[in-house]
């Protein structure tokens, strides 16, 4: 089993990483996962310009690169592919439904 | 005495990750989320290695790179870059502006650590001759 998939169990250490620090981790990435939902159903209400997109494709950025850290790889890789597709959609419209996109994407990952 | 590490990333969530894994491991980590700060800190005490973030808001990693390769004092400190981006093009772009080495987040820690590792010895290594 490779150190990614190693963090995901509760109270497992890999490396010999505390697990005070571990679970610190765990929450400080739940509470990611829901800024990032809020974000992006208050930016879903319109058309979203390209600066605000870039915003929240940077905290996609960081839900992807530590998905895999807390169970959820397939969370990352569709928050990896998304960020990319966040920041090249060409209108506001466009962005709204990568907003939307990324709701169910958090939503889906949230029922498994 | 042990390595020193500097560890450029915005992610307070992959920041303390990693730095405690390269801690554990036996190395001096700074940790620090952004480009700028990074790059003032490095130039007051250089470090054996940087790990970079090739993504950040403001100064990306990638500018970074490049700041540090045209510094006197940085332009030979071996770089780790790290990104989450499925594009091919971020690894050509991170190995055009100097990188010495590349990983894909989520980075597994043995890797990450046994690259470290590696740039290491390979630095001491040149060093020596």
């Amino acid at each position: 089993m490779n150190q990614v998939s190693q963090m995901t169990t509760e109270g497992s250490s890999p490396l010999g990483l505390d697990e005070d620090l571990v679970r610190a981790a765990r929450g400080l990435y739940r509470i990611q996962k829901q800024d990032l939902g809020d974000i992006a159903a208050t930016l879903s209400a319109g058309p979203v310009p390209a600066g605000e997109a870039e915003k929240l494709a940077r905290l996609v950025h960081n839900i992807a690169g530590t998905a895999s850290y807390f169970g959820e790889s397939a969370l990352g890789r569709e928050a990896s592919a998304l960020e990319l597709r966040l920041l090249a959609a060409e209108c506001d419209d466009e962005r709204r439904s990568r907003c939307l996109e990324l709701i169910q994407v958090l939503e889906k990952n949230r029922a498994r | 005495m042990a390595y020193r590490i500097i560890f450029v990333d915005d992610d307070p969530v992959i920041g303390s990750i990693v730095a405690n894994a390269l801690i554990d491991n036996g190395y001096a980590v700074g940790w620090i989320a952004n480009a700028e700060d990074a790059f003032h800190v490095m130039r007051r005490r250089p470090p054996h290695l940087a790990i970079l973030d090739c993504a950040m808001p403001g100064i990306s990693g990638l500018d970074l790179l490049r700041k540090m390769r045209c510094d006197g004092l940085l332009c030979r400190t071996p770089v780790l870059m790290l990104t989450a981006r499925l594009s091919p093009q971020d690894e050509a772009l991170a190995f055009g502006a100097g990188a010495d080495d590349y990983l894909r987040k989520p980075v597994d820690l043995d890797m990450l650590i046994g690259r470290v590792d590696a740039m290491l010895a390979t630095e001491n290594h040149r060093m020596a001759v």
